[in-house]
């Protein structure tokens, strides 16, 4: 009986582990989804670049009580991003050109009329089951993803 | 040895044995788990990769098309330039009309600054499109142009962008498919366009269709696929053409009613002048080249992609591979569709079916230069 006893703890350690791994790869799978669906909206002029991390969020949905609330971040790392060639710019400087100021032959006021976004999103997973005291901050996750679209300033 | 064969026929032993077995079944599932849940998200990071580069080349097309327009604006002005200076040139000889008009012509061709034909020479080579010679073989091939060449290096920077390693390799553009065009040509970047001739401005002439009813279903034949049926009785009896590749080749079909009245078309209903008119017109415009415009009506600009996905699985090298397209919906490309709305790309869903059905010519290399399909 007391082997037993020792026994089924460490059982119960492993079949708690399969669960955390099916959930965290899951998990996982979703965020990189829901950057993609964030993504092609964004090519489809439905969504504006401010809302790409809130767009990510919803799309988070069937698992997204195991992401740490606000931890969701998005760097640009705007590299090789026409008409940027080979420059980085900030935040502010990469929005003035993704929305250039409307004229009256807006078509005309760039050559190039495409442009996009290389981001690097992270968010944070912390799933309940899994060992808090590793883990206490939740794990991160991140990837990166670019897209180019035409008119770039096109909004809804 | 006797102490531990003692020990693993106890109740202490069996349980431990009992437990070790768990821990390896645990552990296989763990491994099985880790590697399925690898191969998972970076098959969904391959898909999305595949979407996203697509969806940035389709840009950097649709942005070509734009450019298209602006450049037929460019050619209209050069077109109502040259003119313009022929105009002034026949000016003089206004007063002695109709008498002075082959010398009226004669100026106007001498004064011709042929502005038009160089905008066209810059079209020829920014699109890649071929530029109508009548001296020239037809079957010559076509340019590649700067801005196809430019969507192409785009496009493998996206792809780079996007996950994709080795690029020229792993990622393989196909433009315009499905294509009646041979094998390679698909892979060459194009933009589907050509010059458009002025006699394409002019109504069509009404066409006729045929048709025979065989075992209670009706079968349609165009004009060029019927012949005279040589029947001395009836003189305008027709048939389908013996040569045909058809069951029905040889059989006597009927004239069907004309499906496209003469009055139906808005040029012929605003001018009053008839098709009649409209065909002596038609030899005279044909060798009039203007702007370029769409290679298929209904316009078809479409770009594939075939991406292979390089990653490890633990300890093993996998290529996962993912297939997409985009289409290209807009207007038209005339100088008078500038004001139309962008062309837009949208994602759909592509399966290897196209690039199966490919005519290959005999000994050319493989369209794709990976080893498995079955990746």
């Amino acid at each position: 009986m007391a082997e037993m006893l020792l026994a089924l703890p460490f059982i119960l350690l492993m079949a708690g582990g399969t669960i955390h791994f099916t959930l965290l790869f899951l998990a996982k799978v979703q965020f990189e989804h829901a950057c993609g669906e964030a993504a092609r909206k964004y090519a489809s002029g439905m969504l504006a670049p401010e809302g790409f991390p809130e767009a990510v969020g919803q799309g988070l949905d069937p698992f997204k009580g195991f992401f740490v609330p606000g931890s969701i971040t998005v760097h640009d790392l705007l590299q090789n991003t026409y008409p940027n060639i080979g420059k980085k710019a900030s935040p502010e400087e990469a929005l003035r050109k993704v929305r250039p100021p409307r004229t009256a032959y807006p078509s005309f006021s760039t050559p190039l009329d495409y442009g996009g976004w290389h981001w690097k999103v992270k968010a944070k997973v912390l799933i309940p089951c899994s060992f808090p005291f590793l883990f206490q901050e939740g794990l991160t996750l991140s990837t990166e993803l670019s897209i180019l679209r035409h008119p770039k300033g096109a909004l809804p | 040895m006797r102490s531990l064969d003692g020990f693993s026929r106890g109740p202490s032993g069996q349980v431990l044995l009992a437990t070790l077995l768990y821990c390896f079944i645990f552990s296989a599932v763990f491994i099985g788990l880790f590697q399925a849940g690898m191969a998972y998200s970076h098959k969904e990071r391959t898909r999305r990769g595949c979407d996203l580069t697509l969806l940035s080349a389709g840009a950097v097309y649709a942005n070509g098309l734009q450019w298209v327009r602006y450049s037929n604006v460019l050619l209209m002005l050069s077109i109502v330039g040259d003119l313009a200076v022929m105009g002034m040139a026949i000016a003089p000889f206004i007063p002695g009309f109709p008498l002075t008009v082959p010398e009226a012509l004669i100026a106007a061709r001498q004064a011709d600054p042929h502005t038009r034909r160089k905008v066209q020479l810059l079209q020829s080579h920014l699109f890649g499109i071929p530029l109508p010679d009548n001296r020239k073989d037809s079957r010559a091939p076509r340019p590649i142009g700067l801005y196809p060449l430019w969507m192409e290096w785009e496009s493998h920077h996206a792809a780079e962008r996007n996950g994709f390693r080795r690029t020229l390799v792993n990622v393989q553009f196909f433009y315009n498919l499905p294509s009646p065009r041979k094998s390679l040509d698909c892979r060459v970047p194009d933009m589907a366009l050509r010059f458009r001739r002025a006699d394409e401005l002019l109504p069509d002439e009404p066409s006729t269709l045929y048709s025979l009813v065989s075992e209670g279903k009706r079968h349609y034949f165009s004009q060029d696929q019927v012949e005279p049926a040589q029947n001395p009785r009836d003189t305008d009896q027709m048939r389908v053409r013996s040569n045909l590749p058809s069951p029905f080749a040889g059989l006597w079909v009927k004239k069907e009613v004309d499906q496209n009245p003469k009055s139906s078309d808005p040029l012929t209903h605003s001018t009053g002048i008839g098709p009649s008119t409209w065909r002596l017109l038609r030899p005279l415009l044909k060798d009039i080249i203007l702007d370029v415009t769409h290679r298929e009506d209904p316009p078809y600009h479409a770009l594939s992609l075939a991406g292979r996905s390089e990653g490890t699985v633990g300890r093993h090298g996998v290529g996962f591979l993912e297939t997409a397209g985009v289409l290209l919906e807009g207007g038209g490309l005339a100088a008078w569709d500038l004001r139309s709305p962008r062309f837009k790309v949208h994602l759909q869903r592509s399966r290897l079916t196209p690039w199966t059905r490919l005519p290959m010519d005999p000994g050319s290399p493989p369209l794709i230069p990976w080893k498995r399909w079955d990746a």
